[in-house]
């Protein structure tokens, strides 16, 4: 019986002109989508490695040097891109691209895209995420809003009811067929998705590819099975068509447009970002006065004598290492206690405002939906901290190399040049650098699959409900 | 009669609770977005005071230091002397840095170029979280100093801004859509449409009554929240500019409105259904707000896409490489470039400092062309969205909101431009001193340029705005005039027979 309510109600839809158009209009858009978005990630990668590599050739062939100068030349990070970017780019525009890697100081990513695109960029990119978010829950309420209201007003729904079938099948004998009608549209985008993805050379970045997109498909699956199952239940509880979308429309709109706007506002405002000019005046102050209240002079004076009495000499110039290595890295290791304590604490500003954004998912589906998909596709704030984390190991694999250069091969007060091979011995970012494993991911954005299926649970239960009290 | 028929309207809207609803549905709206961008402007507005305050503290010590070397050289009857760099700070008796102007002009002072917000800033955010409005002012190489942005949460640029903007360009149309995408469907299958038009009234009178009623109402209701929003968040409340802005976002946010009643008055002449009518109406919201914006943006990056900026940062440093292996060269390129100060050629100044900046300068020089590029693509982005604005009423909206709010492009690139010449003479200053060696003195403090902005002339903005208004008039009035023509072909009741 489930099959002949689907059936009937996928064949009323597909022949519905609105359908078609709705259909025709969603798959090319998401068709642009998905080859704009390919094309674009290929930029992105071709650009990012391209820049690397000549970047990473600069620092290498510095030739004969101070390290120390080597080191305040320094050299450049640049975020590279997961392949699923194609799909959702998440905050990718909006977070700095290059990290500069120099000695003394840790800055941050730099050279946002977005300031190199006109105003109406705001209005979103037209990805593959941005259209299943935002156009599909539409379209799956235009289908499906007249499901049960539509056959009262009718008055089919008197006909519909003697057949003496259980809600149950009756729900779901609706839901199937709206469902299918959505797929028939979906399906081909999977499929390009899938293909493009397939042309990927297999290595290390895309290992995890094929899990990432079959968990991409059960989120998305879970929203839009919330929306069907949401527009069900409205169309069975309000008597009139014509209510029953403007409810739907109006939660529509709240989640979509609404709440992700008030999260970010809201959340600002529980935990205001500081301004970038404060953090680097209490990085400056925390340097010079020591987190734990000791000063850089009296740890610089210490380490001096820590030297000394590692060696048993009495004068700095009897030493058989450079002081000045010394003290530079004791330097550099003050400042990267104070720079994790003010970056690291950013980083946990930004999260603490997208996890108050996510349990605001509890009346907005998309809320927790758009950070799994980010996550997913790794173009969320997990994945560029990674980015900028990284870039900071590597930075102090880079000046502790150099420091310790100075300190072995000259003595105190000397003027050393190296003969530049010291160079090649930094670790590159491009080998160093591995996205986050979706393991660790998952666990960080449990709540957000937890209040996903919540949704899903609840809006079945919503649904069954209604359908179970259904009135001619 | 029209007057009469106008009263049955309001009365009739005014008794129906879902209005009360809708209208307190908007004003909240209204109101918690003026709040939201009051805070979002208050911590830019901050930023950049906080940032002011602390390069305030610096120079006074600096200058604190050169005041005191300066009681010292007095006392002691010595030659004052420019600051000698050394690898430990300087002992009492020595000059300090704050006296050398290459080292203070570099960056041990920056001077905070600051954008001041217009008086209707907290309306639109516009460009404004990404756009910095102060910017740091040092004799450092041009990336240097046009690239530093704030710390935002990426993830809250990506959802936007919850300003009047927003509501405006997204909520309102809902609420406009709300109110009369059933105005004329309802009253036929009501069957009181019939009735109505048994009497001394036409259809297109009782389309204008309804019309005007409700566009007084929302209209009404909205520019009273905006009003309360100005008083509240407002900056500048004694310029006659920004109430001239304020009335262009009273004019653009009534046009806005009119379009979108225009447009459920021709899907209402169509003769459809109530429910056709919504979801017709309510797609093309989608397609007008979402779809259309995103497919212009997306068309404008594909014909003018950026110029890569890590290309750039690559440029730079190979420009930086070079200057650096030859440094002989470039010291002697910098120095003819400033050939005018140096006061004979064998005083030229060799040591690192010198070197330093004329590595800046050859980045700099490297970067400008760069930088060039993307200002001029983004500017080609730019006319092309200008063009093709007037295919969506939002973009329009969204495009004259930030102007009138002075958070749009154009207005931070004037701004960037006074910038960039004030870094032009910020440079000057100092490097003449530093090449001359001149050691800078306690009262040169008070000598350092200043960063003046020169606001653009308001005109320029409204004429900016002219493009959109028009358009948006233009469309509503095609919109109205094609209602009104379909309402000729509207089929009151259905032939029985």
């Amino acid at each position: 019986m489930i099959t002949t309510i689907a059936r009937k109600e996928f064949t009323e839809i597909v022949r519905d002109g609105r359908f078609r158009w709705m259909a025709a209009i969603l798959l090319a858009l998401l068709m642009t989508a998905l080859l704009s978005g390919w094309q674009r990630y290929e930029g992105m990668l071709a650009e990012q490695r391209a820049a690397q590599s000549a970047t990473d050739a600069q620092f290498v062939e510095q030739g004969p040097k101070n390290p120390h100068a080597g080191a305040h030349f320094g050299n450049y990070a640049f975020k590279p891109a997961g392949p699923l970017t194609f799909f959702d780019n998440g905050v990718e525009n909006y977070t700095g691209v290059s990290v500069w890697m120099e000695a003394h100081i840790q800055n941050p990513a730099e050279n946002r895209r977005a300031r190199d695109r006109s105003a109406v960029q705001r209005f979103g990119d037209l990805t593959g995420g941005l259209i299943l978010q935002v156009l599909l829950p539409l379209m799956i309420i235009f289908l499906g809003f007249t499901a049960f209201s539509g056959e009262r007003e009718r008055g089919t729904l008197r006909q519909l009811m003697s057949l003496g079938l259980p809600a149950r099948q009756l729900l779901w004998g609706k839901a199937l067929g709206i469902g299918a009608a959505v797929a028939i549209v979906l399906l081909p985008c999977l499929i390009i998705g899938g293909l493009l993805l397939a042309t990927l050379p297999a290595d290390d970045h895309v290992i995890d590819m094929p899990v990432r997109t079959m968990l991409l498909v059960l989120a998305y699956t879970a929203y839009a099975a919330t929306f069907l199952f949401l527009t069900l239940a409205v169309s069975a509880i309000v008597r009139q068509s014509q209510s029953a979308l403007l409810v739907l429309v109006g939660i529509w709109a709240f989640g979509v447009f609404l709440a992700p706007r008030a999260a970010a506002q809201f959340s600002e405002w529980l935990y205001p970002t500081p301004a970038a000019v404060e953090i680097q005046r209490d990085i400056a102050r925390d340097g010079a006065e020591g987190l734990d209240g000791m000063s850089r002079e009296v740890k610089l004076m210490q380490a001096r004598q820590a030297l000394m009495e590692e060696y048993q000499v009495t004068d700095m110039q009897e030493l058989p290492v450079s002081w000045t290595g010394e003290m530079l890295q004791t330097l550099e290791e003050i400042d990267f206690e104070v720079f994790d304590h003010h970056f690291l604490g950013l980083q946990d500003t930004y999260l603490a405002q997208q996890r108050i954004s996510d349990r605001i998912g509890l009346i907005a589906p998309m809320l927790v939906l758009r950070t799994l998909s980010m996550g997913l596709s790794g173009t969320d704030l997990l994945h560029h901290f990674q980015f900028v984390n990284t870039a900071e190991t590597v930075r102090r694999d880079m000046v502790t190399k150099m420091n310790a250069d100075i300190k072995n091969n000259s003595r105190t007060g000397q003027f050393y040049v190296s003969d530049g091979t010291i160079f090649s011995a930094v670790e590159e970012f491009e080998s160093v650098y591995q996205p986050p494993q979706l393991g660790a991911l998952m666990a960080e954005y449990r709540w957000n699959w937890i209040v996903l299926l919540l949704w899903l649970a609840g809006s079945f239960w919503l649904a069954r409900q209604a359908v179970g009290r259904l009135e001619i | 009669m029209f007057r009469m028929m106008m009263g049955h309207e309001i009365r009739l809207l005014a008794s129906s609770s879902a209005l009360g609803w809708l209208l307190a549905g908007i004003a909240a709206a209204v109101l918690f977005a003026a709040w939201s961008g009051g805070q979002t402007l208050q911590q830019q507005t901050q930023a950049a005071q906080v940032a002011r305050d602390i390069e305030a503290g610096k120079k006074a010590k600096l200058r604190e230091g050169v005041v005191a070397y300066e009681q010292y050289v007095e006392e002691n009857g010595l030659e004052f002397q420019t600051y000698k760099a050394m690898h430990r700070a300087p002992r009492p008796g020595e000059s300090p840095e704050g006296t050398s102007a290459g080292m203070v002009g570099t960056d041990r002072v920056k001077e905070y170029a600051v954008l001041p917000p217009s008086g209707l800033a907290a309306f639109a955010v516009g460009q404004s979280d990404l756009l910095t409005n102060h910017i740091a002012v040092t004799m450092r190489n041009l990336a240097h100093v046009t690239e530093k942005s704030e710390f935002q949460n990426p993830l809250h640029l990506l959802s936007g801004s919850f300003d009047l903007a927003f509501v405006v360009i997204y909520l309102l149309p809902i609420f406009v859509l709300g109110l009369s995408y059933n105005m004329l469907s309802s009253e036929k299958e009501q069957g009181t449409l019939a009735m109505i038009l048994a009497h001394p009234v036409s259809l297109r009178e009782l389309m204008a009554s309804k019309l005007v009623s409700r566009i007084g109402i929302l209209v009404g209701v909205v520019l009273a929240a905006g009003l309360v929003s100005l008083l509240l968040v407002g900056n500048q409340l004694g310029s006659a500019e920004t109430w001239l802005r304020f009335l262009a976002w009273a004019a653009l946010t009534a046009l806005y409105c009119l379009f979108w009643f225009a447009l459920a008055l021709l899907v209402n002449a169509r003769g459809r259904s109530s429910e056709n009518n919504g979801i017709t109406l309510a797609g093309l919201w989608l397609l007008l707000v979402v779809v259309v914006p995103t497919l212009v943006s997306l068309i404008a990056s594909i014909i003018y896409p950026p110029p890569s900026r890590m290309e750039m940062i690559a440029a730079g440093r190979a420009a930086s490489q070079e200057a650096e292996a030859n440094a002989a060269k470039s010291l002697d390129e910098f120095y003819f470039d400033h050939l005018e100060f140096v006061p004979n050629p064998e005083d030229k100044i060799q040591d690192f400092f010198a070197h330093f900046l004329a590595r800046e300068q050859a980045v700099s020089d490297a970067v400008a062309p760069v930088q060039q590029r993307f200002r001029e693509q983004l500017n080609q982005q730019q006319q092309l969205v200008n063009r093709f604005q007037f295919v969506s009423p939002a973009i329009m909206m969204r495009l004259a909101l930030n102007e009138v709010s002075g958070t749009s492009v154009d207005r931070y690139e004037h701004f960037e431009d006074q910038v960039l010449a004030f870094r032009d003479r910020w440079t000057e200053y100092f490097m003449t001193r530093f090449l001359q060696n001149v050691p800078l003195r306690s009262a040169d403090y008070e000598k350092f340029p200043a960063f003046d902005y020169q606001p653009e002339p308001l005109a320029l903005s409204l004429a900016r705005i002219a493009a959109s208004a028009i358009g948006l008039a233009v469309l509503s009035m095609l919109l109205l005039l094609a209602g009104a023509n379909s309402l000729r072909r509207f089929v009151v009741a259905a032939s029985t027979g």
